[in-house]
């Protein structure tokens, strides 16, 4: 019952727009005034333990990088390389703005940024070739997901952290499973280019793909570098998000000299305001899982599901629901946190690898960021676009289709996941 | 249930010897006690690391806590004594009665006592060792030559111990250790054959060299206030367990360390070190012991002299 | 009083951009160690660490300040803008009230922490200190967010908007 207590308070405050951090901090410490078997100063200490994580130093910098990124002219090149690729195709802009997406989501570790930097860029393009307003904010909104499925990724270390499994694993995971739904989108811009051919035009082939690579040649290399470097055992996948930011800060400043130190303090500066009701959410997030935890709640949920759950296929269609539900109003860094320790040891009761399940739950709550009422790529998409949240969501209907049948293809082909990490170890 | 034992740990492997003593505990607990205590598992770092657990026990959110020492070390200095390298025997037979009916198990009982804490015997967590991968070890020399970047706990004795050995003692966060070694962002790390089971670290290693550095001591702590607040006849229960589980425990841990050496040599190849060899790993780490005075204090480090004195 | 000016506006956002500064050159100087020198500091990751926990929480207190927390506004959209104001009200009561809470409540914890006299193993800090973070950000963030709700009722409210997450 205090449970139930403190899920109720929690959502009631989220309704009363209360926000949703501080929300997370009174459904931990709600249930103690009741008589709950839990106490503030432990949800105190929690908070505090909870940010005090090495894997947690990921989420800022990252943050960061994708800012230095856009200011420093390293996603803009990005852009053109995608373009000159693809672009002569039907649809040609669309496709390559999933390129794009998956481009820049190779060395940041965060949806929206991606959201942000790729959007700002193709938005405008689009729409000058006479993309539809609307398809081109679905477009970014839902490609921007990739920022998160394509490795590196801020809830993989955030996954990882939760699960104590290892991240590195996690991120060759989710190489195969982010190249299928790119594809996934790819597929649906082919459609639509080909649909609207006449009303489309296409400017490329004005610039060969060679001299695009010469001039995209060091961003391209960015995503090489913070791969190469976690794999060849540089640094580690939580350090990769500061070598993000001090390779974009070099090739910005030395290379490109797109950047002033000006400029560098301000990315800084505007990344301080963007990660500020972001951090504590964590905090507060595993707050809440603590309470949860401390009333029983995985012991409950395991017997509830145990009950009707018979296998492990029927098992993951029950979680992957519950985590799309989650994954609608709750943040993603806070979601991972309070469901990891409750779902995990249900999931492998039944046999389901802790990498496997980690790029579900990755990819689910990436879909999150598409799905209202919270989902943060919405309502960047929107303010890029001046389409209203629902007005883009009436659109959504075909895209979201192909990200959920991309999640069911990678919670039923485990061996798109675990292939890779297998096949390497 | 009357009253509630919280029990907080950090492992999740259910097969791990002292997992099985502590699920041991909790079922006697429940059922001598008729219920009257109800014992709560709460394993797999659920109420979070070392740090935190140890924190929680002392200001009574939790009750019970089997630790290793040296993630409690920075709340009681004195455990620094485990710390030393190559000071306790390595035989378990002559080591548990050491560890848990000595001039050391007193002193601790005394200090912890001093601290809110009751002490509930030493539990076998087993011998460091250090796995490498690539790196053939059988002397610091082969360490120090190489180079090699060895994973630490955030510990400053361990990481002494490294620094005289030659290596370059790394911390890296636990959760990224096994990627770490994967990638060969670090060349090495230090735990007992428990640990490199359950973690899979064998998966990533190609060398487990038998140094027995250190013991990996697991402590019972209980809350004294929770303790003192239950009636005789509960109390009784709760010590005898603990004193049974040590039993239990102990010849658990023996059994097993030869299936475990037998699964862990079917990935590694297993290096045996010879006592010269050993010497030599005993030679060259011989200034920790002042350090671990420095920190645990004169009484406390005399109390293990005295104690191994007489074992021996 | 320019100068009081100055930090109110910025104060927050300047400790903010300083911290991040320092995480990142912290971690590059611990690969850059690791790697090509061979000889890891053993202390960066904790100062890290501690740093962006003290972030965090002074971070809440910056996000009222600029209106940039993350909530949803489901109710104040379906029922119009007439409850605006009255919904940004509970909203910073809500906020006010957890902030007073965290305050009262962590000062006899730290008190606590204190006598328990733990410190951290690489800087040897005393960790109380990390704590401490608790009462001075939520302590800010009560002020900040009673500076917020006394603009709204001076009749200037900035409309609160959703803000990039991760
Ligand atoms: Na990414
Ligand atoms: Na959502």
């Amino acid at each position: 019952m205090y449970a139930a207590l403190s899920i109720v308070s929690f959502f009631v405050l989220l309704l009363l727009t209360v926000p949703v951090a501080i929300s997370l901090g009174f459904g931990a410490i709600i249930p103690a005034w009741f008589g709950a078997p839990t106490n503030t100063g432990q949800s105190i200490r929690t908070i505090v333990t909870a940010i005090d994580s090495f894997p947690f130093l990921a989420v800022p910098l990252f943050m960061m990088a994708g800012d230095l990124m856009t200011r420093g002219g390293l996603a803009k090149r990005l852009f053109s390389f995608a373009d000159a690729l693809l672009g002569r195709l039907n649809g040609g802009l669309a496709i390559s703005t999933v390129m794009a997406c998956m481009l820049f989501g190779a060395i940041s570790g965060s949806s929206p940024a991606t959201v942000a930097a790729i959007g700002a860029m193709a938005i405008p393009l689009l729409l000058n070739q006479g993309y539809d307003l609307r398809f081109a904010s679905v477009l970014v909104t839902t490609a921007g997901t990739l920022g998160v499925i394509v490795p590196p990724s801020i809830p993989m270390i955030i996954y990882g952290m939760s699960a104590n499994v290892s991240v590195s694993a996690l991120f060759l995971g989710g190489i195969l499973p982010a190249a299928t739904i790119a594809l996934l989108l790819m597929g649906y811009a082919f459609w639509y280019g080909t649909k609207n051919k006449d009303r489309i035009t296409t400017t490329a082939g004005q610039t060969s793909i060679l001299k695009a690579f010469r001039s995209s040649f060091w961003a391209l290399l960015a995503p090489v570098i913070v791969l190469g470097g976690i794999y060849s055992g540089i640094f580690t996948p939580t350090e990769a998000a500061a070598i993000a930011v001090g390779y974009s800060v070099f090739v910005s400043m030395v290379i490109f000299r797109e950047l002033t130190f000006r400029g560098l303090v301000e990315s800084v500066a505007q990344t301080s305001l963007t990660i500020a009701p972001i951090l504590i959410i964590a905090g507060t997030g595993a707050a809440i899982g603590r309470t949860l935890n401390l009333l029983g709640v995985p012991g409950m949920l395991g017997d509830l599901v145990g009950g009707n759950v018979s296998d492990a296929l029927m098992l993951l269609l029950v979680v992957n629901v519950i985590l799309l539900v989650v994954g609608m109003v709750m943040e993603t860094i806070a979601a991972i946190i309070v469901l990891t320790p409750i779902l995990l040891p249900l999931v492998t009761q039944y046999q389901i690898d802790p990498i496997h399940f980690g790029l579900i739950m990755t990819v689910n709550l990436a879909i999150g960021f598409v799905s209202p009422p919270v989902g943060a790529n919405l309502y960047i998409a929107s303010g890029l676009t001046g389409l209203s949240v629902v007005r883009i969501c009436q659109g959504l209907l075909v895209p979201f289709a192909l990200l959920l049948l991309g999640l069911a293809i990678i919670t039923y082909v485990p061996g798109l996941t675990l292939g890779l990490p297998a096949l390497l170890n | 249930a009357d009253y509630t034992m919280i029990m907080a740990h950090g492992l999740s492997d259910r097969a791990h010897p002292l997992y099985k003593a502590f699920e041991k505990i909790e079922t006697d607990i429940e059922e001598r006690s008729e219920g009257r205590i109800d014992v709560v598992d709460q394993g797999g770092g659920a109420l979070g690391g070392d740090r935190e657990v140890m924190e929680s026990l002392m200001l009574g959110d939790i009750q019970f806590a089997p630790l290793g020492t040296s993630g409690a070390v920075q709340f009681i200095p004195e455990f620094a004594v485990f710390d030393i390298p190559y000071v306790l025997p390595t035989d378990p037979a002559v080591l548990k009665p050491l560890l848990n009916d000595s001039d050391l198990s007193e002193q601790l009982t005394s200090v912890l006592a001093d601290r809110g804490i009751m002490f509930g015997g030493i539990l076998d967590g087993g011998f460091r060792n250090l796995t490498t991968s690539g790196t053939e070890v059988h002397t610091p020399a082969d360490i120090a030559d190489n180079g090699l970047r060895i994973r630490v706990q955030e510990n400053p004795v361990h990481i002494a111990i490294w620094r005289d050995l030659g290596a370059a003692p790394t911390p890296i966060a636990f959760p990224e250790l096994y990627g770490a070694l994967q990638q060969g962002v670090v060349d090495g790390q230090e735990n007992p054959y428990g640990h490199i089971l359950s973690q899979r670290f064998y998966e990533v290693q190609d060398y487990l060299i038998n140094t027995q550095h250190i013991f990996l001591a697991n402590i019972n702590l209980i809350n004294q206030e929770w303790f003192e607040g239950l009636p005789e006849d509960l109390q009784t229960i709760v010590s005898d367990v603990l004193a049974e589980s040590v039993d239990y425990q102990w010849d658990l841990q023996a059994e097993a360390e030869g299936d475990m050496r037998e699964q862990l040599a079917e990935h590694l190849t297993i290096i045996d070190l010879t006592d010269e060899e050993i010497a030599q790993f005993r030679d060259q780490t011989s200034g920790i012991i002042d350090m671990a005075r420095e920190r645990a204090g004169d009484e406390t480090v005399d109390a293990l002299l005295s104690a191994t004195d007489s074992a021996q | 009083m320019k100068a009081l000016l100055f930090l109110e506006r910025y104060f927050e956002r300047i400790i903010l951009t300083a911290s991040l500064s320092v995480m990142a050159v912290v971690l590059l100087a611990q690969v850059f160690m690791r790697y090509f020198m061979r000889s890891p500091f053993v202390w960066s990751e904790e100062l890290a660490r501690y740093i962006l926990v003290w972030a965090a929480i002074l971070g809440v207190s910056l996000a009222v300040r600029e209106r940039r927390h993350i909530s949803v506004d489901f109710l104040p959209v379906v029922m119009g803008p007439r409850v605006t104001g009255f919904f940004s009200v509970i909203a910073h009561l809500g906020v006010l009230a957890f902030s007073v809470i965290l305050v009262w409540e962590s000062l006899p914890l730290i008190e606590r922490l204190k006598m328990i006299g733990q410190t951290s193993p690489a800087l040897n800090l005393p960790m109380w200190m990390v704590y401490l973070a608790v009462p001075v950000g939520f302590g800010l963030t009560a002020l900040r967010t009673l500076q917020a709700l006394w603009m709204d009722f001076r009749g200037h409210p900035e409309k609160p908007h959703p803000e990039v997450s991760s």
